[in-house]
């Protein structure tokens, strides 16, 4: 490694770990490293590197999808999904933790980002379980755990970020992502299952006669077209994800102010404002993102660990290891989207160099990520669901422990056969 | 004025969203309703995300919004913290003055050059740059007089 690439990735995590914003790090760090190799001239071309970061044309699908998100909270249509969960899920026992993971899996459909979940279920879902029970870190834990099946579970805005800074194909990720994310969702629901007959956690009353059921599905279609929507458009060939995005939006939005009327007029400049703030946050780090690419090419450092990988001699197998715990060890310390923007383009380069389908790694690298949500110490889900269950961090963790162990689990078997992520996009011919 | 200025950027951040969705919709509709596409939609919503973008980023910051990883910050002493936060709150603000100042030049640069699309002078789209950080650095500046002046 050369004295100005130890300066840059130095100054870089110092400035990160520092506290300051990512983004900001990303070009403090830059800024020092043209300083410190005498590379000034490239100082110039750091706005034209932010616009063109940000000037594409599938990022536009982030703003969008937040957008459906935002609707559906505002409209309250968040919560009728809750009641649809709770009347197919919530007979087992267990049944309203049951019923938290099941939303999960229907909700993610929607917002597609994991503190997305825990800010719109975790509110009615921590009272609601403690209430019923359940001690608060248990019911934070199944909160803060189920949110990581949102961003596998299409639309995704981790899967738009990774897609736009791979180039490898969007609709091959969703469908790619499905079968992972709920397999981790089953998992999650025969771990519940299991401490629920050991802890004595009963299921949910409702009324669950035929008609009742068939009311309540009517009633979910509607909202529920939307990730049908979104998936049919891109995998159908019909529509980019960011039209389908603008699709799913007006959709939302005319389901939120004219169907269930749930949504005034009034609202919608919140709902805008609140899509601003939150697309600015994600997009500015990939336009950040884009200009701390560069020192890395410039450094050479995607062909350094290229030529470590083959010097290496390591077979396909503890490749995928390594990279696990690489993906791991990433996602116990950075946001998603910033371990996307600096990591994906070059560890998805090295993985296709060992013959792993891009498809495939960019399923991996998107559970890793999420599953580093859930880990100290900078575990985001875990802090998120805290606050609102003010059960203390130690408590949490331990009973996140065996959600994170089956996860794991997950992790392994989604490593080793392939073919829980590639079946699907290879039999819609997305391959 | 650090408050009027956010709710006007903020109004403006809105009005780019709204922009983006209804032409990308419009493309959409545009194409399976009526047969037709138009040579500026995508082009103008990718231009309007930037902006919103842009906008966003200063109102996030006036609003301390930004992802970070807090985590050792918060658990230094509060002296150290302190001293800390401020050196950081200086270095981003050289750091938005530098880039306002290369946005200018960028500006100027891509004045001379036109979009492929709507044939529009580069300057504008590249505007954001310029004037976001600028703003950006207003509002860094409010922050380290409100610090200066004690709770």
């Amino acid at each position: 490694m050369s004295f100005t690439l130890a300066v840059f990735l130095g100054v870089f995590l110092l400035l990160m770990l520092g506290g300051m914003p990512i983004a900001w790090a990303m070009i403090g760090a830059t800024v020092i490293w043209m300083l410190a190799s005498g590379e000034v001239v490239f100082l110039a071309i750091l706005p034209d590197r932010i616009f063109q970061g940000i000037d594409v044309f599938i990022l536009m699908a982030i703003p969008l999808f937040i957008l459906v998100g935002e609707l559906l909270n505002t409209g309250r249509i968040t919560e009728r999904l809750v009641h649809v969960a709770n009347q197919f899920f919530g007979w087992a026992r267990g049944g309203l933790a049951q019923v938290n993971i099941g939303s999960s899996i229907l909700f993610s459909g929607i917002t597609g980002v994991a503190l997305g979940d825990i800010a719109a279920l975790g509110r009615i879902f921590i009272p609601s379980m403690v209430k019923h029970g359940y001690p608060s870190a248990y019911a934070a834990a199944v909160t803060a755990s189920s949110s990581i099946i949102g961003p596998m579970v299409p639309p995704s805005l981790i899967v738009i970020i990774y897609g736009a800074t791979t180039g490898v194909s969007i609709g091959a990720l969703f469908a790619a992502c499905i079968l992972p994310g709920l397999f981790v969702g089953a998992c999650q629901l025969a771990l519940v299952r299991l401490q629920a007959s050991r802890r004595g956690f009963h299921p949910v009353r409702a009324d669950r006669s035929p008609r009742a059921l068939m009311g309540s599905a009517g009633a979910a279609a509607v909202p529920l077209m939307i990730p049908v929507i979104i998936l049919a458009g891109i995998l159908g060939g019909l529509m980019t994800p960011t039209e389908a995005g603008s699709v799913a939006a007006l959709y939302a939005l005319v389901i939120a102010l004219f169907f269930y009327r749930t949504l005034k007029v009034s609202d919608l400049f919140g709902v805008f404002s609140r899509t601003m703030g939150f697309s600015a946050k994600l997009l500015i780090i990939v336009g950040c993102g884009a200009v701390f690419s560069l020192v890395l090419a410039i450094e050479n450092v995607p062909a350094l660990l290229q030529s470590a990988i083959h010097g290496s001699d390591l077979s396909q197998a503890s490749t995928l290891l390594v990279a696990n715990l690489l993906l791991l060890l990433i996602g116990m310390f950075l946001d998603p989207t910033a371990a996307i923007i600096l990591f994906a383009p070059i560890l998805a380069g090295v993985a296709a160099e060992v013959g792993i389908d891009p498809v495939h790694f960019g399923v991996l690298m998107i559970l890793n990520l999420n599953i580093g949500l859930l880990t100290p110490p900078l575990g985001i889900c875990l802090f998120a669901t805290e606050e609102i269950a003010g059960c203390g961090l130690g408590p949490l963790f331990r009973e996140t422990l065996p959600f994170l162990l089956v996860s794991l689990a997950a992790l392994v078997l989604v490593t080793y056969f392939p073919a829980l992520s590639l079946w699907l996009p290879g039999q819609m011919g997305l391959l | 004025m650090g408050a009027k200025l956010e709710r006007w950027i903020v109004g403006f951040g809105v009005a780019f969203i709204i922009a983006i969705f209804t032409l990308t919709a419009m493309q959409v509709i545009m194409r399976y309703g009526f047969g037709k596409t138009y040579f500026f939609t995508e082009e103008l919503a990718r231009y309007f995300l930037v902006w919103a973008t842009l906008a966003g980023t200063a109102v996030e910051t006036r609003r301390n919004g930004h992802i970070r990883i807090p985590i050792i910050l918060e658990r230094l002493p509060r002296g150290i913290r302190m001293i800390w936060i401020r050196l950081l709150d200086v270095f981003v603000l050289v750091l938005f003055v530098l880039l306002a100042w290369l946005g200018v030049k960028s500006m100027i640069f891509n004045h001379g050059q036109e979009s492929s699309g709507m044939q529009m002078p580069l300057s504008i789209p590249f505007a954001a740059i310029p004037l976001f950080f600028a703003l950006s650095a207003v509002f860094v500046v409010e922050r380290l007089r409100r610090r200066h002046r004690g709770p």
